[in-house]
């Protein structure tokens, strides 16, 4: 006699135990803590918190640790996490021109005013894997002290000379921004809401989609016309005090790519920008940010508009990891009864094909 | 760095969620098998996990509430266990696998054998609330056909699936029109439990988590599966009886049970199975007394 | 006078006493009243409340109202300092002057606006409508209907408030435009009932004195 199978709340807690020993590894070596992670991992970081759209370097650490360096799960644990968050209200918006950045590179001019500064940069280091020591952390002060010099955004110089697009139209009301998070998503977006969709976005997703556009699939003729990292304030205003009171500082990275524009029937020549702003240091997300807002604005500027990076919901509704990781695993869970209804199908669609063949045997003899 | 500890509200979602959840609600069941979009927020679940059930449930859910949760039709399923200690954990209500006991019933692709009451609620896991998605993949569009009431696209399926195989070869997430008017999918319930929802007396909530959309079938509702007058819609039917409670016009799993093409097939309602092996056993005794 | 002077000129009562449970057991009775029009669902709201909204209209703002909301009060209540006082402590609703732009309107039986003058949402987003939340708590009479429709299993008997003189024409109208249209949700002394637009009615019997 079949008996059904029980027993799933204890199989479920045995196969917890495993996996919180598979975390802990070998018990000689120590815990790693999540001040750890935050402090030596910040780039890593930077991304839990960017797709988790949560500014805290020790959650995110701590989300790293419980999920054994599970980037998407990790990111999951998060966002959970911030939805019991209580809003007490919205920010004033960032300024990022200002604060002295920490690292502000421009692609477009060889000398620009403030200058470039390299700032904490992979890029022109060896990729030879190497051990470190104490010795590579001591900063040598050789070249002009930058802290204190005005570092104008490369955009704001080129927009005073109206070679590049304004950054909003004029007359302008300054609506107040969309939020993904409050509202629910509808195409046509604002530009404001892709923004936040993107900010969000995977980073692998992005940087996939911002290739695709270099390699002809939009191309959108980037030129990396500021990147900059550095800490911005943060302000709240308070109605009841009626003026912005600072909360504190937020590690930023913003890319600004300025893209060739040939001009269209009503608009003349002149350069347009792809804008990437996210948490932390996370210069690659950054830029396949502002290489894909651009592509999405092909619309606006009548371009032809064909390829995958520049089509609004197929971007939008793919980028986000926690939904896509999700419903590609939820593949896993059971799906006993739509397969029996299937298999069920595929019976009687086998036995009519059996039939109809045996019956045209019948007709050519 | 000092480690603040981590506390969660009662049923886990905060109330102004809640609120705007329910609100969603009220309108779903006010424009019955309209897909209403809401800002569907994270829940500590993968998405397509059932994240949409797992905010309805948790804004419906109080003290007075039982609460039932099936996946599969089973209440033993590794997710149907894992979703209810995840409420007992976070609201402590009471739980139960009996249907007739439960007030609110979560489930994923089933609706129970047992006939449903005045007063209950299902709650139904979406992973995809658009019938139309296979179809025509942008929601630009498929928006457009609900708010024209023009649904052809799918027609033309069925009939070429008619052209094609002789019949509709729909086997779940069969679509139905609901009220008259809009086009819905069931969630991926089998055409088997397609019956149930028509003029049903208990409420119908279904969530889509990921692709942030709330709809209803109101109580009492006119809810027909598709079909063709010459090919009208047909659910399964099974052949054979459960294996195990001997119970016939139920849905059945198959169980694999030797690697010889050997197989059983019992009730895919693990509550409905347990109760009629139960009565089954008692009447057995009553005879040999 | 702003609305946050409004707030700290007065000292509100106390809202529910367990905000989370009370609010949930009376959204489960306005979510029963959807699912069964013409049915009466019984809600207990906060004791000590401003008379003007009374208990039960009080239950029903602070368990839907809150910063998203924008409602529409009638003119004697949006203008009861210790009720509107209450209502902003409590939920943080945002206070509306036009019609078009409420998403819910609370108003009596001799304050209702005609159904025509609300937003009924549009084919494409038909959500996008006006909830009337009608004061029943002071009748000068009332119409015996029978209604049908989803959620009434046949037909359903009950007495409908008298409110305007054209209010069932406007109703059957109403429930034409559907997906689109008004959903009305009554609330007396201790109980809630709700019309939504997919409701047909019928007036069984002329005026009734309540």
């Amino acid at each position: 006699m079949y008996v059904a199978v029980k027993g799933g709340e204890k199989a479920i807690a045995n196969a917890h135990a495993l996996l919180a020993k598979e975390g802990r590894g070998n018990p000689a070596v120590p815990r790693v803590e999540a001040d750890a992670i935050a402090s030596q991992l910040p780039v890593l970081t930077s991304r839990v918190m960017n797709e988790g759209s949560l500014y805290d370097r020790e959650l995110a650490g701590r989300a790293i640790i419980q999920c054994q360096g599970d980037v998407v799960e990790a990111i999951t644990l998060v966002r959970a996490y911030r939805t019991t968050l209580p809003r007490f209200g919205y920010s004033e918006p960032i300024d990022t021109s200002a604060l002295p950045p920490q690292r502000r590179i421009s692609a477009t001019f060889k000398d620009v005013p403030g200058g470039q500064q390299l700032g904490a940069t992979f890029d022109y280091t060896h990729r030879l894997l190497t051990e470190p020591t104490e010795a590579d952390i001591s900063i040598e002060n050789g070249g002009a002290d930058t802290a204190h010099v005005d570092q104008p955004r490369i955009t704001d110089i080129l927009g005073s000379a109206a070679l590049l697009e304004p950054d909003h139209e004029e007359p302008w009301s300054d609506p107040e921004p969309a939020d993904i998070t409050r509202e629910p998503a509808e195409y046509p977006m604002s530009r404001a809401a892709r923004l936040q969709g993107l900010a969000r976005g995977d980073e692998g997703f992005l940087l996939a989609l911002g290739y695709s556009t270099q390699r002809g699939f939009g191309n959108t003729h980037p030129f990396a016309g500021e990147i900059r990292v550095g800490e911005v304030m943060v302000e709240f205003d308070a109605p009841e005090l009626g003026f912005a009171v600072p909360l504190g500082r937020i590690e930023v990275t913003e890319c600004q790519m300025v893209n060739q524009f040939m001009g269209s029937h009503d608009k003349p020549a002149q350069f347009t920008r792809g804008y990437g702003l996210v948490f932390g240091r996370a210069e690659r997300k950054a830029m396949s940010m502002s290489l894909v807002d651009r592509a999405l604005r092909a619309d606006e500027f009548d371009e032809q508009s064909d390829a995958p990076a520049q089509d609004e919901e197929f971007v939008l509704s793919h980028a986000d990891c926690v939904q896509a990781a999700g419903f590609v695993e939820h593949l896993k869970l059971p799906h006993y009864v739509d397969f029996q209804a299937e298999l069920h199908l595929v019976r009687k669609l086998q036995q009519e094909f059996g039939e109809q063949h045996a019956d045209e045997q019948e007709v050519d003899q | 760095m000092n480690s603040a500890k981590i506390e969660y509200n009662i049923g886990y979602i905060d109330e102004q969620t809640k609120r705007m959840i329910r609100r969603v609600m009220l309108k779903a069941v006010a424009i019955p098998g309209f897909q209403v979009p809401f800002a569907s927020r994270e829940v500590p679940l993968p998405r397509g996990w059932g994240t949409g059930g797992v905010q309805l449930t948790a804004s419906l859910i109080g003290k007075s509430d039982v609460l039932k949760v099936i996946d599969q039709g089973s209440d033993d399923t590794t997710n149907a266990v894992s979703i209810r200690k995840f409420f007992h954990r976070v609201s402590s209500v009471e739980t139960t696998t009996d249907t007739t006991q439960a007030t609110l019933i979560q489930t994923r692709h089933r609706i129970p054998e047992t006939p449903l009451q005045e007063g209950q609620i299902m709650v139904y896991q979406v992973p995809l609330p658009e019938p139309l998605r296979f179809l025509e993949p942008r929601e630009t569009e498929t928006r457009q056909l609900h708010a024209l009431n023009e649904y052809g696209l799918m027609y033309v399926k069925l009939y070429e699936d008619i052209a094609k195989y002789g019949h509709i070869a729909k086997t779940y997430d069969y679509p139905v029109i609901v009220n008259g008017r809009y086009l819905m999918a069931p969630s991926p319930t089998p055409s088997f439990d397609n019956p149930k929802l028509h003029q049903s007396p208990a409420l119908h909530l279904y969530g889509a988590g990921r692709e942030k959309r709330i709809y209803a079938i109101p109580p009492y509702t006119d809810v027909e599966s598709l079909g063709f007058e010459d090919y009208p819609f047909e659910p399964q039917a099974f052949e054979e009886p459960c294996a195990i409670c001997g119970s016939t016009g139920v849905y059945l799993d198959q169980i694999i049970t030797d690697d010889k093409g050997g197989a059983l097939y019992v009730c895919s309602d693990s509550d409905y199975c347990a109760n009629k092996f139960a009565q089954l056993s008692k009447e057995g005794e009553g005879v040999s007394e | 006078m702003s609305d946050a002077v409004f707030q700290a000129a007065t000292i509100p009562q106390p809202g529910f006493s367990d905000p989370s449970s009370d609010s949930q057991a009376v959204f489960r009775a306005i979510l029963n009243a959807f699912s069964y029009p013409g049915r009466k669902f019984s809600i207990t709201g906060p004791q000590d409340v401003p008379a003007a909204l009374g208990s039960a209209l009080a239950a029903v703002e602070l368990t839907l109202f809150d910063i998203d909301t924008a409602v529409w009060h009638h003119p004697v209540l949006a203008q009861d300092e210790s009720a509107m006082g209450y209502l902003l402590f409590h939920t943080g609703l945002k206070r509306c002057t036009e019609l078009a732009d409420a998403d819910f309107v609370v108003a009596t039986v001799d304050s209702m606006p005609a159904l025509n003058e609300l937003r009924t949402g549009s084919d494409l987003s038909p959500q996008e409508s006006t909830t009337l939340v009608l004061d029943a708590r002071e009748m000068t009479g009332a119409h015996n209907c029978r209604a049908t429709g989803p959620g009434i299993n046949g037909e359903i008997e009950f007495l409908m408030p008298e409110t305007y003189a054209e209010f069932f024409e406007d109703w059957a109208a109403n429930h034409q435009l559907f997906p689109r249209g008004v959903d009305l949700l009554i609330v007396d002394e201790h109980s809630v009932m709700a019309l939504p637009r997919t409701t047909s009615l019928a007036i069984q019997e002329h005026k009734r004195e309540a």
